[in-house]
């Protein structure tokens, strides 16, 4: 039975190894800061309620829509293909499909979409907003001219709380 | 074996669980939260803990778990037994003569029928029978559904929470306010039912929530084939040429529970009110004999308010001043003796009557009637305490504060329908009743024989706990946290006396990834009214004499979180128990003995503890944990006694396992979204076996009680085998056009396999627990 014991823990091991999604115990401040971002953002051709797609992180969505009958400027979507993503005005891309980030960048290239990264780096490389922890705190960067690409409008005061790069 | 060993260590450094992660802001609503600006919302720490202040949990000074809602609601638990065994290093056990639930905590266990280890606490307030220092029932009894988040802290924390915070500390937190009416109905298995209601509101001043759940089963059959009637009972009968087995056994009997527990919370601007009130009708099947018994009753109500005032310190920190009043009522209404039993005790007190020559004829139980007992008592806590907390940009935090609290032990009664004692007369008003004797009817015998005398004791303390982060002071180039946590905590009791309990924590973390802590503590638990002062009692003993018993903890924890959000932690314990307090049998002649408390006994135990949590894709997710522990008896007693040839002998005793402890603990849990609408939840829970005792004792002539010369173990039985609970649910939840309506199925014990608890006396059968099992739920949101 021993034995059984150390080839079950190897196996947890071989998965927590080659999993690399989040375990999203604070999806539900993520999920407020995306929902937060569709104040401060302005789609000159979108028509409320903002639809946010989540793609790879389920948490996430399911944070987002415990928001959604409190908040009714937003609407969320699930994203079951990189397809999906146009019918959004925020996507949010969640670590688990960050190998998805370069294909999903191009297909809303130049289109009004925010796209929001758990993924810290994704900022420098073309996403709108990614996010990053600063000890306890939940802190994002925001690439201006991502933004601007996409035909967005940012307020000031989310450029004011932003990391702008 | 060589490249398991491998293997393993390399596990123990890649699974290490996350010390689970709670938020800064769990306690606010959706509401409260989207109302917070995004400026506010970026000063909220996502991760902290829920005592007094606010750590990261990585950071904290403590090895803790969390279980959510979330968890709780899609693994379909239906009791605390379910939800509670899945933390690392608890054991869950049910002993059969107490209603109570047995957690183990790290291959250690609390006085038999009490959780007097641990301390129990209900949104922060102890919940705490001043009776036995203990949660009583409601440890086993709480309503999972009406729980939002349970804190577990493995390891000491007197130094925080006083006496009883000796092996863990469970703290329930209650379902968040979100201005929302719930209501729940379950049925299932063993014609359980429960009905659940929440409704809570909000104004721009304050809150108000109220909950409520009753709960009923005929609960799961106990098979019992062995008894202490059998096995005690059944010898001196047939000496007397009786000429049946003078009890219950074999036999099937069902253990009954019924629970109503009602919440109350409110806050009007810096004030807060807690109450709460459970009320449990347990109905055990094996007595306070361990003999299995039918009809039998355990009440108990339990009552708590809580009133505090938090004063906000310019944001920097916050003085919160309390008072509270506890009630808890215990009253049992149990048969000790089967009437199989009775049967046998007419027969033995009219060959007794006879032979002592004594006038008229014996008083004899009626047919059918049982030896029953009966005791109530009432206990109060009440008192008042001032925190203070102050944080100076997280760089130095301070939390101090001190405490008062008076405890009451009163209204106590005793009754019986006859001489319970085995070797002693009554004399109850003018009427003599010779050994095992019936009354003939139920007597109030608290003037002469109450089980209990009347107590109170006062208990004041003062704690400090200081916390340096030498990162956030200084600039420490690539160190994310080097953090030391130093605290200390003086309790005195009136009639016990001081107890003094520091603890300290070095927290290193040399990068976002990685954190390391080295943790000491110490912790005491005073002795209960129970253990001090129960009297006449049919079994037990109390010791007005006994001293607190202390503990003492090194723990070392590794933290890797390789991502962001998956977490892993190992951590190593080593626990040290000293004047453990316990009941000590005392077998005199062969027909005579008594169970007295008594500080005896040094316990070690020391192990492993590994949980892990995280997600494989969108959809499924696992968690886990395996628990190595390993506990040993350190006494070193040395045992005398006369031989058959009036020489004086002596034993040294050594090392040795105290028995009934599972070295191997082992959780995981698989959650898998087959479609937005339907959640399945698949859970294993492995306990290895448990080896008896291997304590050994004088070999004993039957007759003349004298020592032959040889050791014996004292018990010869085979271990209890190995389990592995297979646990599963499907929830049906966000079903288009009927997103508030939830439907759920739930499965335990699914491969119907035997799962044995443990006994403390009977020697010839252990505790079946239940097989298969189903609940089903509904849940709806208005």
């Amino acid at each position: 039975m021993k034995n059984k014991i150390v080839i079950i823990l190897i196996l947890m091991a071989a998965l927590s190894w080659l999993t690399r999604s989040a375990y999203a115990q604070d999806a539900k401040y993520y999920a407020l800061f995306v929902a937060k971002f569709s104040d401060y953002i302005e789609w000159p051709n979108a028509k409320t309620p903002i639809v946010i797609g989540v793609y790879g992180n389920q948490e996430i969505t399911l944070a987002l829509e415990g928001f959604t009958s409190k908040k009714q400027n937003i609407q969320i979507a699930r994203i079951n293909s990189i397809h999906d993503v146009n019918k959004c005005q925020i996507v949010f891309l969640g670590d688990s499909k960050k190998g998805e980030f370069e294909s999903i960048r191009a297909s809303i290239d130049r289109k009004e979409i925010l796209l929001v990264t758990e993924n810290e780096s994704f900022a420098e490389r073309g996403a709108s907003i990614s996010f990053y922890l600063d000890g306890t705190k939940l802190r994002f960067r925001l690439n201006k001219q991502a933004i601007e690409t996409q035909n967005l409008k940012v307020s000031g005061s989310l450029l004011s709380l932003a990391d702008v790069i | 074996m060589k490249i398991y060993k491998t293997l393993l260590l390399i596990t123990l450094f890649a699974i290490l669980l996350p010390d689970a992660m709670a938020q800064d802001g769990e306690n606010l609503s959706y509401d409260d939260l989207l109302n917070l600006s995004l400026d506010e919302l970026m000063e909220l720490d996502v991760v902290t803990t829920s005592k007094l202040s606010t750590e990261n949990i990585s950071e904290a000074p403590s090895v803790m778990s969390i279980i959510t809602e979330d968890q709780i609601k899609k693994s379909g638990a239906k009791d605390m037994e379910e939800v509670l065994r899945t933390v690392a290093g608890f054991d869950i056990t049910k002993k059969g003569m107490a209603p109570n639930l047995m957690v183990g905590v790290r291959g250690l266990y609390s006085t038999d029928g009490t959780n007097n280890k641990i301390l129990f606490l209900i949104n922060g307030h102890p919940y705490r029978s001043a009776l036995y220092n203990d949660a009583n029932v409601a440890i086993g009894n709480y309503p999972v559904k009406n729980i939002s988040k349970i804190e577990v802290i493995r390891g000491p924390g007197s130094t925080l929470f006083g006496a009883g915070a000796f092996l863990a500390v469970i703290n329930i937190i209650t379902k968040d306010i979100e201005e929302a009416v719930e209501i729940q109905a379950s049925t299932g298995s063993f014609n359980t039912y429960e009905g659940y209601g929440l409704g809570s509101w909000k104004g721009k001043k304050g809150h108000l929530k109220v909950s409520g759940d009753y709960f009923s089963t005929q609960g799961a059959s106990i098979q019992l084939e062995s008894d202490l009637a059998s096995e005690m009972v059944a010898p001196i009968s047939s000496m007397f040429g009786y000429p049946s087995v003078p009890s219950a056994v074999p036999n099937n009997l069902n253990y009954n529970r019924q629970t109503l527990n009602l919440g109350l919370e409110a806050s009007f601007s810096n004030f807060y009110l807690l109450a709460g009130r459970m009320d449990s009708r347990d109905e055990p099947t094996i007595g306070i004999f361990e003999a299995l018994t039918r009809e039998n009753s355990v009440n108990n109500i339990g009552t708590f308010t809580e009133l505090g005032y938090k004063l906000p310190l310019q944001d920097k920190g916050e003085v919160l001043i309390k008072s509270y009043y506890d009630l808890h009522q215990h009253d049992s209404d149990v048969e000790s003796w089967a009437y199989e039993t009775t049967e046998f005790f007419n027969y033995y007190t009219t060959i007794m009557h006879n032979m002592m020559q004594l006038p008229g004829n014996p008083t004899l139980y009626q047919s059918g009637e049982a030896q029953r007992y009966r005791t109530k008592s009432d206990n109060v806590n009440f008192g008042g305490e001032i925190n203070f907390a102050y944080n100076i940009q997280n760089k130095f935090k301070i939390l101090t504060g001190a405490m008062l609290e008076r405890s009451l032990l009163n209204n106590i009664s005793t009754s019986a329908n006859g001489n319970f004692f085995l070797d002693s007369n009554m004399m109850i008003g003018t009427d003599f009743y010779i050994p095992l004797e019936a009354f003939g009817e139920t007597k109030d015998i608290s003037e002469t024989f109450n089980w209990m005398t009347e107590a109170d004791r006062t208990i004041s303390a003062a704690f400090g706990q200081a916390e340096f982060n030498f990162s956030k002071a200084f600039d420490m180039g690539s160190i994310h946290n080097f953090a030391l946590v130093v605290g200390a905590r003086y309790d005195h009791y009136s009639d016990i006396g001081g107890s003094f309990n520091p603890r300290g924590a070095l927290i290193l973390a040399p990068s976002d990834k990685w954190y390391m802590k080295a943790l000491y503590g110490e912790a005491f638990r005073a002795p209960s009214f129970a253990e001090l002062y129960t009297q006449n009692h049919v079994v037990m003993q109390g010791n007005p004499d006994l001293k607190p018993e202390e503990v003492r903890t090194t723990e070392g924890v590794l933290g890797y979180k390789p991502y962001k959000g998956a977490e892993f932690t190992l951590s190593y314990f080593n626990t040290q128990v000293t004047d453990n307090i316990q009941p000590v049998y005392y077998q005199y002649e062969a027909q005579s003995f008594e169970l007295l408390y008594e500080n005896v006994g040094n316990y070690r135990s020391s192990g492993f503890e590994l949980d892990f949590r995280t997600s494989i894709n969108e959809k499924l997710s696992l968690s886990g944990s395996a628990t190595y522990q390993e506990v040993l008896n350190i006494t070193n007693d040395e045992k005398e006694t006369v031989n058959t040839e009036g020489e004086f002998i002596q034993y040294q005793m050594g090392d040795f396992a105290p028995g009934g402890i599972p070295n191997y603990l082992f959780n995981l849990m698989a959650n898998y979204e087959v479609v937005p609408f339907l959640n399945v939840n698949v859970g294993l829970n492995y306990v290895s076996e448990r080896i008896r005792s291997e304590e050994v004792d004088f070999e004993r002539d039957p007759v003349s009680w004298m020592a032959t010369g040889n050791m014996i173990k004292l018990d010869e039985r085979a271990p209890i085998p190995s389990r592995t609970l297979l646990n599963a649910s499907l929830l049906f939840h966000n079903i288009p056009s009927v997103k508030n309506l939830e439907i759920q199925l739930s499965g335990n014990n699914l491969l119907n396999v035997d799962n044995y608890n443990p006994t403390t006396m009977i020697t010839g059968a252990d505790i079946q627990r239940a097989g298969i099992n189903f609940l089903g739920t509904l849940r709806y949101k208005f």
